[in-house]
């Protein structure tokens, strides 16, 4: 068909961010508008893909692969925090300040992962409002998880 | 187990929850009658009365505060237990047990049935309780029937006393079989967390919680509609078992005709329940289904009235009360209390239940607790005092009025349940905001005084700019040459911010002083503290001035220029205007955005000059494509649109529309709205609201809700045909949505299912709530319009159930509908005449340029 292929590559990134937890609530309009402005980046095996301690300026989504998400120990030493998969996410924080990356994460096999920079997400959310709130809900439901789990812990 | 599997797991628990709880009734009830006189009997309901209000009072505090899953589970053993010490004792020959084994079987069934309905409200929110509560009536109804038939069976084999024995083995097989269910559903049971420790149970706990729930409207309404209730149903049973003792004389023919009675009155009630209840309390609404009950007791005492009276006439004689009673009569009566028992268990009591599941959790136990405890109690010692010291004292005919009274009393009461069930769901959804605070918030502005002025002094000196910037727009408004000192003194020493916001609050005024403070602005060298200069300084009126200002008329930063534009322009002769237009011209279609942004302002509130008109449509024109990219630009176009420059600025706005994302469709229908505040007839685009794009239909909807307070004749006329209309388009879209859905596993097929319901619901579904809300005056619709389709269902579930009972009633339950059959869209309807072909097609044509690129990209994987 006529279909340009920058367009279906933004309509194949709108399909996938459709399915990942982040953005499953969003409504497909506001992820075409988010799927503009993420860039896809395929690393091989080993590659770091965010250093601990360097600036955070962006936030990744697991396309394919799976990513090692490591934390420096005062021995230098490193410690494995998880091993995350297709559609899930890290570096989220880094869209709203501009703090040292906690962790390193490493690419455990070949992977290609979707970058949303801070810079370009702020541009869209002062069009696109509702994409804020949509993400805010989502990381409050992640925090209330979280403290859920931290107090069925205790 | 999935939650949607509850439905079947409580229809069996309460299939053997009748089962128990009607054996066990039998065995009291025949152990005491055959080992006691029967005038013992309406003795044991005052007693009983007693004893369910001490219950209740004592588990009031309690139900809330506990897991009632585990409290269901631990009270069901425990009575099993109890049961089987009971039937132990008999077979040993104890029949004084059997007095207090009567109250007990009735208190135990009340428990567990009201525990049994908490903990399904507790898992259902009340739409899905509407839909699901008459097919889990309908398990009691087979398990009452089923048991009824089977005892006389059992009893060929077994002894009476023996019964109790099957009664605690039934209430082992009712542990077992909630069993899966708690674990399954244990977090819907548990006490909320925010409720801190547990509450002491004492009098005064317990009398705060019965006044807590008297308080709650709808709580309130539903204890009188109960109250009247069991009043006028003990009345009626009283006068039907008198009926049928004046009818058959023989306990064997008593038992005959009441157990053929149980029989074909159960078999209705489950008729009912599987065929006609859920549709009917689906197609009405609970509200409206409340009526049934009240208007069927109406219809009977209305009836059994006139007949009286009729008979009373052609006898010529007064019927003395519960005397003897013609066939006709007795048929009348009983066909009365076999309709009482079938829209009693049909309709009456699984609505109610619908209403407690729209309440919070934590009043939502003491509710049910304070009616079933109380009020329940209350209405059982009412109507016995009133049968035993009233009714002998009254003709027949004089009792069936004041029961048609009371049904009349009732009927009122339910119909003023849908008001109190609104104002409870909105308190709860805590949205609602009336009309008169919006007005209170928007007149409460602050105003400041001449006496003033020296705290305001300091305060310009340390306060925050943002403050000051407020404090120097407030000292605008006063007007006093006191000010005009003070504003001169303080000028040198501002920040440049706070110079601006002084220039252009007092620009216009005269004062000597301030001349100075403009002058001074003048001599600046930034650029925006001297471009506002020249507007100040105009105003003073003077040739040499204006002279000045006319250099800098093609200055090369547009902000000097246009500000010099707008010094001279109302001096200017009609030469002089058609430079600074030509000036404007070239701003507003050059390439630097910020030249175009101070051109399109310098054009707001000119609009008198035809040209200044002309050149702006031009620009609305030609430079779509810059003011859609650029945002700046944009907000400057709709700033100059909405001070109502040119009459062509909504058709153009509204045209651009469709292919635009929400905060820019917002932005359009603010700036409509201003416009129409400035004078415009919104009715002139009555073609388009009729016949133009959906989208169109949505902002200029928008429009109406914001500046149309009470909609006429016409318009409600126009408004209904329009939800009409776009119910039609969105039925359409729904058998559409079906072709679409049967090839979901195709990603992009999918992408465009959920392009096509998000459309669906913001703009179709939308705008006939959008209509709605026009058409209600109570403001109800308004506050709960947002959350029709909230993610959280409890919410989602309130709104609508707010929704359902304000407003036009028609036009709310075409959206309700609609809403419901979206939500449904998971499961596939019948198939239509539409192919996937046709349907991917259909949305290639569409006008929303993002249902095109989806239907195109469909159309590369199918």
């Amino acid at each position: 068909m006529s279909l340009a292929i920058k367009e279906s590559e933004l309509l194949e990134k709108v399909i996938f961010l459709k399915k990942t937890n982040l953005f499953s609530s969003m409504r497909t309009i506001e992820l075409r508008t988010l799927a503009s402005i993420a860039e896809r980046f395929t690393f091989t095996k080993e590659d770091v893909v965010v250093k601990e301690d360097d600036v955070g300026d962006s936030m990744y989504i697991i396309e394919s692969g799976s990513v090692r998400i490591e934390k420096k120990q005062k021995g230098g030493k490193s410690i494995l925090l998880a091993t995350l998969k297709s559609g899930e996410y890290f570096g989220e924080m880094a869209l709203f300040d501009a703090e040292l990356r906690s962790a390193s994460a490493i690419a455990d096999e070949e992977c290609t992962l979707l970058n949303i920079r801070s810079d370009d997400l702020h541009d869209v959310l002062l069009d696109h409002p509702t994409i804020a709130i949509d993400l805010i809900k989502t990381f409050v439901k992640r925090l209330r998880n979280t403290t859920s789990g931290v107090s069925k812990e205790r | 187990m999935e939650k949607e599997t509850y439905k079947l797991r409580f229809f069996l628990l309460l299939f053997f929850t009748f089962c128990s709880a009607i054996l066990g009734d039998s065995a009291a009830e025949a152990l005491l009658l055959a080992n006691f006189p029967a005038k013992v009997v309406p003795l044991m309901y005052s007693v009983n009365a007693f004893f369910l209000f001490l219950f209740s009072l004592f588990l009031m505090s309690a139900i809330d505060r506990v897991d009632r899953g585990k409290l269901f589970l631990n009270f069901l053993f425990i009575h099993a237990i109890i049961v089987f010490l009971i039937w132990v004792a008999a077979i040993s020959g104890v029949r004084a047990l059997f007095i207090p084994l009567f109250s007990y079987s009735y208190i135990t069934k009340i428990f567990i049935f009201l525990l049994f309905w908490t903990l399904a409200n507790d898992i259902v929110d009340s739409r899905k309780a509407g839909r699901d509560f008459p097919f889990i009536a309908a398990g009691g109804t087979i398990g009452a029937i089923g048991i009824s038939f089977t005892i006389p069976w059992i009893l060929k084999i077994i002894s009476a006393r023996n019964l109790l024995l099957v009664w605690s083995m039934l209430s082992v097989i009712l542990g077992f079989s909630f069993l899966p269910i708690n674990k399954n559903f244990k977090r819907f049971f548990l006490p909320a967390a925010d409720r801190g420790g547990k509450k002491k149970v004492n009098l005064k706990n317990i009398f705060g919680d019965v006044l807590f729930v008297m308080k709650e409207p709808l709580l309130s309404n539903m204890s009188i509609i109960y109250f009247l209730l069991f009043f006028i149903l003990l009345n009626q049973h009283y006068t039907f078992y008198t009926a049928i003792k004046d009818r058959y004389k023989e306990a064997g023919d008593l038992a005959t005709f009441l157990g053929y009675f149980n029989g074909i009155s159960m078999a209705l009630t489950f008729i009912l329940q599987v065929s006609l209840s859920g549709f009917l309390l689906r197609k009405i609404g609970s509200t409206r289904s409340m009526l049934l009950m009240p208007v069927a007791f109406t219809l009977i005492f209305a009836t059994l009235t006139y007949q009286s009276l009729t008979s009373t006439l052609e006898s010529n004689v007064s019927v003395t009360l519960y005397g003897s009673v013609t066939l006709t009569m007795f048929w009348f009566l009983i066909t009365g209390v076999g309709i009482r028992i079938a829209f009693f268990d049909s309709f009456f009591s699984p609505n109610f239940q619908i209403f407690f599941s729209s309440l919070p959790h934590d009043i939502r136990g003491r509710g049910k607790l304070v009616i079933e405890g109380v009020i329940k109690p209350m209405a059982m010692v009412s109507a016995s005092s009133w049968i035993f010291l009233v009714t002998p004292r009254l003709s027949f005919p004089v009792n069936m009025m004041i029961l048609l009274g009371a049904s009349l009393l009732m009927v009122l009461f339910s119909i003023r349940l849908r008001s109190k069930y609104t104002e409870s769901l909105t308190e709860y959804l805590g949205s609602f905001r009336t009309k008169i605070v919006d007005n209170e918030i928007g007149e409460n502005e602050t105003d400041i005084d001449i006496s003033m002025l020296p705290q305001i002094e300091t305060q310009l000196k340390t306060e925050e700019i943002e403050i000051k910037l407020f404090l120097i727009n407030q000292l605008s408004k006063l007007n006093d040459p006191k000010v005009f000192d003070l504003i001169s003194r303080y000028y040198p020493e501002a920040e440049l911010r706070v110079k601006c916001g002084i220039i252009k609050a007092f620009s216009g005024k005269t004062d000597r002083k301030l001349k100075d403070v403009f002058l001074s602005a003048f001599k600046d060298k930034t650029s925006e503290l001297f471009a506002l200069s020249l507007r100040a300084l105009s105003s003073f009126d003077e040739e040499k001035i204006y002279y000045q200002i006319k250099g800098f008329i093609r200055d090369s930063d547009p902000l000097i220029s246009t500000e010099a534009i707008n010094a001279l322009w109302y001096k200017a002769g009609r030469s002089d205007k058609k430079i600074y237009i030509s000036v404007l011209g070239k701003l507003i279609f050059g390439n630097d955005s910020k030249g175009v942004i101070c051109g399109l302002k310098t054009l707001k509130g000119k609009s008198d000059e035809p040209t200044i008109v002309s050149l702006f449509e031009k620009f609305m024109r030609e430079r779509e494509e810059l003011y859609l990219k650029d945002r700046a630009v944009w907000e400057a176009f709709l700033n100059v649109t909405a001070s109502g420059i040119s009459h062509k600025a909504t058709a153009v706005l509204l045209s651009l529309s469709p292919s635009l994302g929400a905060k820019k469709r917002k932005d359009i229908t603010a700036t409509i709205i201003h416009i129409c505040r400035s004078g415009y007839d919104i009715f002139k685009m009555k073609g388009v609201l009729k016949d133009g794009d959906p989208v169109h239909r949505l902002i200029l909807l928008d429009v109406l809700i914001s500046i149309l307070k009470h909609p006429d004749d016409d318009t409600i006329s126009l408004l209904r045909k329009l939800a009409k209309k776009e119910a039609d388009a969105a039925s359409r879209e729904l058998l559409s949505m079906d072709v679409l859905k049967r090839r979901s596993v195709e990603p992009a097929v999918d992408l465009l299912f959920n392009a096509v319901k998000e459309e669906l619901l913001n703009v179709h579904i939308g705008n006939i709530i959008r209509i709605a809300a026009l058409l209600d005056t109570s403001d109800r619709v308004r506050s709960v319009m947002h959350r029709l389709n909230h993610e959280n269902e409890h919410i989602k579930a309130r709104a609508i159930e707010v929704f359902d009972n304000c407003g036009d009633v028609a036009i709310n339950r075409l959206a309700i509908n609609l809403l419901d059959r979206v939500n449904e869209k998971g499961n596939v309807s019948k198939k239509g005449k539409e192919t996937i072909v046709s349907v991917i097609s259909k949305y290639m044509k569409n006008s929303n340029p993002w249902l095109r690129l989806c239907a195109e990209y469909a159309t590369v994987s199918i």
